[in-house]
C-alpha cells in the first residue's frame, strides 16, 4: 500500500520524478496562481472537486476528465498538499481514495511546512500531455449518506467523531468565527465523540506520531475494534483531515467520512441533534 | 342511477362555480378585515394571536386582547428542526386560552409571514376557525387603529389535537418523488427571482445557510410579493387566480409551496389554499434543507459557486 504520508524532503527529492504528480488543493484556490511546488497542477475544490450544480462531491466522470487533462494515469503516485493544514489537500485525499486511485499520499505539513522550509515555489504552471484516465473501482464504503447514519443512530459498534470546536459540537456557535452560518440549527449528531481535527497536528502542522494518536483516540473510546466509526464537521473537509488518520495512520478498517456534515444534518427536518457537551 | 349522479355532480359544480364567482371580489372568512376585528375586540369565541418576527414588536404595542407567540421558540422545535410537537402545540393554545370552538385570528409584522406560518401550525394541528387579518400589523398600525401594552390573561383553554392534517406538509422525499416525476404536482417557489436563479443564496442581511444557489427542479417562480396589495392586503380572489393560472397552475393538480426557510411560503400557502381552495402542502425544509441535501437535484441557471472567489 502506498504511505498516506510523504514529507516534504521526500516531496523535494522527487520533483523530478516522472511517476509522481503533485497536485495542490487550497481552500484559497488563487494561491497557486502567484506560486505553487514546482510541477504542481492546481484542483479547485469548489469548482473542480465537487458537482457544479447539485452538492455533491465531483461526478465520476468529471472526475475522469480532471485526472485526464493534468495527465494523470492511474499508476501514478499522485502527491496532495494545499494551506490551512492540508484542510482541502485532505480532501482531495478522500475523493482519490473514493475514485479508486489509492496510489496517493498527503504532503505531510502541507504548504505551510514546504514554506518554513523555503524549498522551492515557481509561478510557472505545467502543462503535462492529457491522459485518457478510466475509474476502475469506487470505494463506496469511504463516504456515508444521510440515510446510512439514521440507520445506525444509538447501535452497538456505531462510533461518531465530531471534528468541528467544542463551541461548534456544543451547540454555541453554528459555524466558526467569520464563516456563514450554513444550519439553521446548532449542536451535534446524538452519539458524536468531539476530537477537534486540531489535536491530531503538531505545531509545525505534520500529523502528530501514531502512539500520541493511538492515545488521543484511544482514550475517547476509539480504539479501532471493528466498530464502525464516522468522520464528520460542517461541510467534510475537517473531517477527511481526520478521516486520514483514522483509516491510514490508525489503521482502522471501517471508516467513513460524512461529507454532508452538520450543513446538510442540521438543516434536515425531523432529524434529531443534541446540544451541550453530552455525546 | 348514473345519470341521477351526473345530474346531482353537475348541481354542486354550478353551486361551487357560483360560490367562486361571488366570492371574487369578497375575502373568504379565513381572512377579517380590521374593522371585522375591531368590531370583535371583545368577542369571548375570538383569541387573537400575534406572531411578529421583530423582537419586541409585540412588547411595543399590539392588538387588544392579543396573546404572542413566538416564531422561534414557541411554534417551532428548539432543539431539532421541526415545527412544535403536538403535545407542545396543545399546550400552549390552552395557555392562550383557546378552546375547540375559538375561532383564532392571527396577525404579525413582514406581511403577516409568521402570522401565516402560524395560521399553518394551527390548520396542521386541526383548529377548526383559523383566520389571518388582512395587512397584518402593519396596516392596523397605519390605520391608527388602538394598541395596547397591556398582557392578557386567559382562562385556561380545552383545545386538543385530535388529529394531524398531514397533507397539508411535504416532506424531502415527497418532494424528491415530484422532482423524479413519480408524484404528478405542481411546485412554486416564492422567493425573489435573485434567489430563484440562484444569484444569491439569501436576500440581502440575511444569513447564507445554503451552501447551493438556485431551486427545486420543475419550480416555478411566483413571488409571495405578487400576491399582495401596496397595503400589504391580499389581491382580490380573481387576481390571485388569474396570477396562478398563468403559470400553469389551476388547482387541478397538487401544489407544494417552498421558499427558504418555510415563513413566506406559509403566506404562499394560505393564499393558495385558504383562499382559492387548492391542494397545498407546504414544504417547511425548503432551500435551506434542499441546497443543503447531499444527492439532490438542483437548478442553477446563475451558476453561482458557493465558497468560490
Amino acid at each position: 500500500m502506498t504511505k498516506a504520508l510523504v514529507t516534504t524532503q521526500w516531496v523535494a527529492d522527487h520533483l523530478n520524478d516522472p511517476a509522481i504528480r503533485i497536485v495542490e488543493v487550497s481552500v484559497e484556490t488563487s494561491l497557486y496562481d502567484t506560486e505553487h511546488l514546482p510541477g504542481a497542477v492546481n484542483f479547485s475544490w469548489t469548482s473542480q472537486l465537487q458537482d457544479q450544480v447539485q452538492r455533491d462531491i465531483i461526478t465520476k466522470e468529471n472526475f475522469e476528465a480532471l485526472l485526464s487533462q493534468a495527465g494523470i494515469t492511474p499508476d501514478m503516485h499522485v502527491i496532495l498538499y494545499g494551506d490551512n493544514n492540508n484542510w482541502f489537500a485532505a480532501y482531495g485525499f478522500w475523493i482519490f481514495q473514493y475514485y479508486g486511485h489509492e496510489n496517493v499520499s498527503l504532503m505531510d505539513g502541507g504548504l505551510k511546512k514546504w514554506k518554513a522550509e523555503e524549498r522551492p515555489m515557481t509561478a510557472e504552471v505545467p502543462v503535462y500531455p492529457p491522459t485518457d484516465y478510466r475509474v476502475r473501482k469506487i470505494n463506496s464504503t469511504y463516504r456515508a449518506d444521510r440515510d446510512y447514519i439514521k440507520a445506525r443512530l444509538g447501535k452497538y459498534g456505531f462510533e461518531m467523531v465530531d471534528v468541528r470546536s467544542p463551541a461548534e459540537y456544543k451547540g454555541e456557535i453554528i459555524a466558526p468565527p467569520g464563516m456563514t452560518e450554513t444550519a439553521q440549527r446548532a449542536g451535534h449528531i446524538p452519539g458524536a465523540i468531539n476530537i477537534p481535527w486540531s489535536q491530531a497536528v503538531a505545531e509545525d502542522g505534520t500529523y502528530k506520531p501514531k502512539d500520541e494518536l493511538m492515545k488521543l483516540y484511544g482514550e475517547k473510546g476509539l480504539a479501532g475494534n471493528g466498530n464502525e466509526i464516522l468522520t464528520y464537521c460542517r461541510i467534510g473537509e475537517r473531517s477527511s483531515h481526520t478521516w486520514v488518520v483514522m483509516k491510514y495512520i490508525l489503521g482502522y478498517k471501517n471508516v467513513r467520512n460524512y461529507d454532508g456534515s452538520w450543513t446538510e444534518w442540521g438543516n434536515l427536518i425531523g432529524n434529531p441533534i443534541v446540544k451541550g457537551e453530552q455525546p | 342511477m348514473k345519470l341521477r349522479y351526473l345530474a346531482i355532480f353537475a348541481l354542486l359544480v354550478s353551486m361551487i362555480t357560483t360560490v367562486y364567482a361571488q366570492g371574487s371580489t369578497e375575502m373568504p372568512e379565513h381572512v377579517v378585515s380590521a374593522d371585522w376585528l375591531t368590531d370583535n375586540l371583545d368577542n369571548p369565541m375570538v383569541r387573537i394571536v400575534e406572531v411578529s418576527i421583530e423582537e419586541g414588536a409585540y412588547e411595543r404595542g399590539h392588538i387588544s386582547g392579543a396573546v404572542n407567540f413566538d416564531w422561534h421558540t414557541d411554534l417551532v422545535d428548539t432543539v431539532r428542526r421541526d415545527i412544535i410537537s403536538p403535545e407542545g402545540f396543545e399546550a400552549l393554545a390552552r395557555e392562550a386560552g383557546i378552546n375547540d370552538d375559538t375561532t383564532v385570528v392571527l396577525y404579525g409584522d413582514n406581511n403577516n409571514w409568521f402570522a401565516a406560518w402560524g395560521a399553518w401550525v394551527f390548520n396542521l394541528y386541526g383548529a377548526q376557525d383559523v383566520r389571518l387579518l388582512n395587512g397584518g400589523r402593519a396596516l392596523w398600525e397605519a390605520e391608527g387603529r388602538e394598541m395596547t401594552t397591556d398582557v392578557p390573561s386567559h382562562a385556561t383553554g380545552d383545545f386538543s389535537v385530535t388529529e394531524v392534517n398531514s397533507d397539508l406538509r411535504a416532506f424531502l422525499p415527497d418532494v424528491l418523488a415530484i422532482v423524479e416525476g413519480e408524484t404528478e404536482a405542481n411546485l412554486i417557489d416564492i422567493r425573489g427571482a435573485a434567489e430563484y436563479n440562484g444569484e444569491i443564496f439569501a436576500p440581502e442581511g440575511v444569513p447564507e445557510l445554503a451552501v447551493r444557489a438556485g431551486h427545486i427542479p420543475g419550480a416555478v417562480n411566483i413571488p409571495w410579493s405578487q400576491t399582495v396589495n401596496e397595503d400589504g392586503t391580499f389581491r382580490s380572489l380573481d387576481e390571485l387566480r388569474a396570477l396562478y393560472a398563468a403559470a400553469g397552475i389551476d388547482g387541478s393538480q397538487p401544489i407544494v409551496v417552498y421558499c427558504r426557510i418555510g415563513e413566506r411560503a406559509s403566506h404562499s400557502w394560505f393564499v393558495l389554499n385558504q383562499l382559492l381552495g387548492y391542494d397545498v402542502a407546504l414544504y417547511d425544509g425548503s432551500w435551506t434543507e434542499w441546497g443543503n441535501a447531499v444527492g439532490v437535484p438542483i437548478e442553477n441557471p446563475a451558476q453561482t459557486i458557493w465558497g468560490a472567489r
